[in-house]
């Protein structure tokens, strides 16, 4: 009698520690695709705020030649005199930018311009970033000539 | 006669029951708050999403938010919800809360640079009440009329309408439905060339008032321009504040009449932050040209250099609240604006 009882409350138990971890299982799936969710939503805002960046600077009327109307014309007289500190006050911290006119490897400094084609703003040696780049037209002030460049923006993780 | 055993699974089916109902009731109602909470957080980022995109592009667009408490208020440059605030942050935008709202890009462009923001707005009715026939009142209305969104190529409009003709104690406005261009180009000049005479008006449901006048009146909220350029804005309104403030360029007084006086603080101070930027970029930019190009343009480039050091001290330094502080950053403006066009003439 009594080890009939024991086997019964033995099952009972067994039956409740079976529900229990169903329950626990459902809860950590659950937590786990939440997790899931929420990662993915924090890269689709990096990935739009890296998108954001770059279609920004290559219209931003900071760098860009007056009166061209149908989007970006960077201007390199602009691009030379502009540094980290100015785009870190205009749109914050954690990314960089670099513009290249095609073929060109000379960095534009003060005194090698406008014999240069290639300008760095704000680039780290951080090796994890999301960048974009696309295609820019690049005014040339001195010589008044178009050329045509690639523009890079990226956003350190 | 109730046996131990029985007893112990009515005991033990009660506590695992009530174990499992309340897990599954904690969840059910923790996802509800996630999945309310999850739901404003997605039409939170496809409003910013919205409002970078037509920032960048330039191309108007509406956004239904379709939820009616969605977006609380904007304190700028947060849009503050229940859930959490999401900074608009660093497009300068003119928000104003609705359920639908027409989102455009506007320019104040003074010629070697030019400031670029947001207004995302409702359905909304405006009526111009200039008094006097004087030319800087009609100019006034002019100015800021351009600063306004043109929602001809949106579904949510923002229309204007001017009046009023007190005849009997009644308001009479001319017509209501005016956008922005067709009130620019046709109607004000009309009014101006006809000399037609408006009384002000009383305040009427849906509508908002815009009272432009040399001498102050009793209104809600209106602009006395001292001169083309800058004047006061008197507002007495419960929902947008009272006081006077300031205006220097018709930014001010759109940014008070969207949003009182945080707005007011925020655009200044953006302005003014962007402005010395500009300034020193441009600066910088006309000393390392000054060599490099046709030697007659070195007295221009200097000259441009001088002015914009000048600029850039004030908008760092100046307060918008003072008169003659403005007074000194329109003139360098103008200044600036002389120059480089006398510069773009020269082929400099």
């Amino acid at each position: 009698m009594l080890r009939s009882g024991q086997a019964h409350l033995m099952e009972y138990i067994l039956l409740s520690f079976f529900i229990v971890m169903v329950i626990v299982i459902i809860v950590f799936f659950l937590a786990g695709w939440q997790i899931g969710t929420t990662g993915s939503r924090k890269q689709l805002l990096q990935q739009q705020r890296a998108a954001f960046l770059m279609k920004s600077f290559s219209n931003s009327p900071f760098l860009n030649k007056e009166g061209f109307k149908e989007g970006g014309m960077l201007e390199d007289s602009k691009l030379t005199v502009l540094d980290c500190g100015d785009l870190e006050a205009l749109v914050g911290r954690g990314w960089f930018a670099e513009v290249k006119v095609l073929d060109s490897t000379a960095e534009c400094t003060k005194d090698n311009y406008p014999r240069c084609g290639v300008w760095k703003f704000c680039k780290t040696d951080n090796p994890e970033f999301i960048a974009y780049d696309i295609p820019v037209n690049i005014y040339r002030t001195v010589t008044k000539d178009v050329e045509i460049g690639i523009l890079t923006v990226g956003f350190y993780e | 006669m109730i046996s131990v055993l029985q007893l112990f699974k009515i005991i033990f089916g009660v506590i695992i029951s009530a174990f499992v109902l309340i897990i599954i009731l904690n969840f059910a109602l923790s996802y509800t708050n996630v999945g309310e909470s999850s739901r404003d957080v997605e039409v939170l980022i496809s409003l910013k999403k919205a409002i970078d995109d037509v920032y960048v592009t330039g191309i108007p667009t509406d956004f239904d938010i379709n939820l009616e408490d969605v977006v609380g208020f904007y304190r700028p440059p947060n849009l503050v919800t229940s859930v959490s605030a999401v900074s608009l942050d660093p497009i300068p935008a003119f928000f104003v809360p609705g359920k639908e709202i027409s989102i455009h890009r506007n320019e104040y462009d003074i010629g070697w640079w030019k400031f670029q923001f947001i207004e995302a707005v409702p359905e909304m009715k405006i009526i111009f009440v200039p008094l006097g026939t004087k030319e800087v009142v009609w100019k006034t209305a002019e100015n800021i009329t351009k600063y306004f969104p043109s929602t001809e190529n949106t579904k949510t409009k923002v229309l204007f309408g001017v009046g009023c003709n007190d005849t009997g104690g009644k308001n009479v406005f001319f017509f209501l439905n005016w956008e922005r261009d067709y009130l620019i180009k046709t109607v004000l000049p009309w009014l101006h060339e006809e000399g037609y005479e408006f009384d002000p008006c009383g305040r009427k449901e849906g509508y908002r008032m815009l009272t432009i006048t040399e001498t102050p009146v009793d209104a809600d909220f209106q602009v006395v321009p001292i001169d083309g350029e800058m004047g006061y804005v008197y507002m007495n309104d419960t929902q947008h504040g009272q006081g006077t403030y300031l205006y220097k360029t018709p930014l001010d007084i759109i940014a008070l009449f969207f949003g009182g006086e945080d707005m007011y603080e925020y655009e200044n101070g953006k302005f003014l932050n962007d402005l010395s930027i500009a300034s020193d970029l441009a600066s910088r930019e006309a000393s390392l040209l000054r060599g490099k190009m046709n030697p007659s343009c070195d007295t221009p480039y200097s000259r441009f250099v001088q002015v914009l050091g000048h600029l850039k001290n004030i908008a760092d330094n100046g307060d918008y609240r003072n008169e003659d502080d403005m007074r000194e950053l329109n003139r360098n403006i103008r200044n600036s604006v002389e120059i480089y066009k006398e510069m773009e003439e020269m082929g400099c």
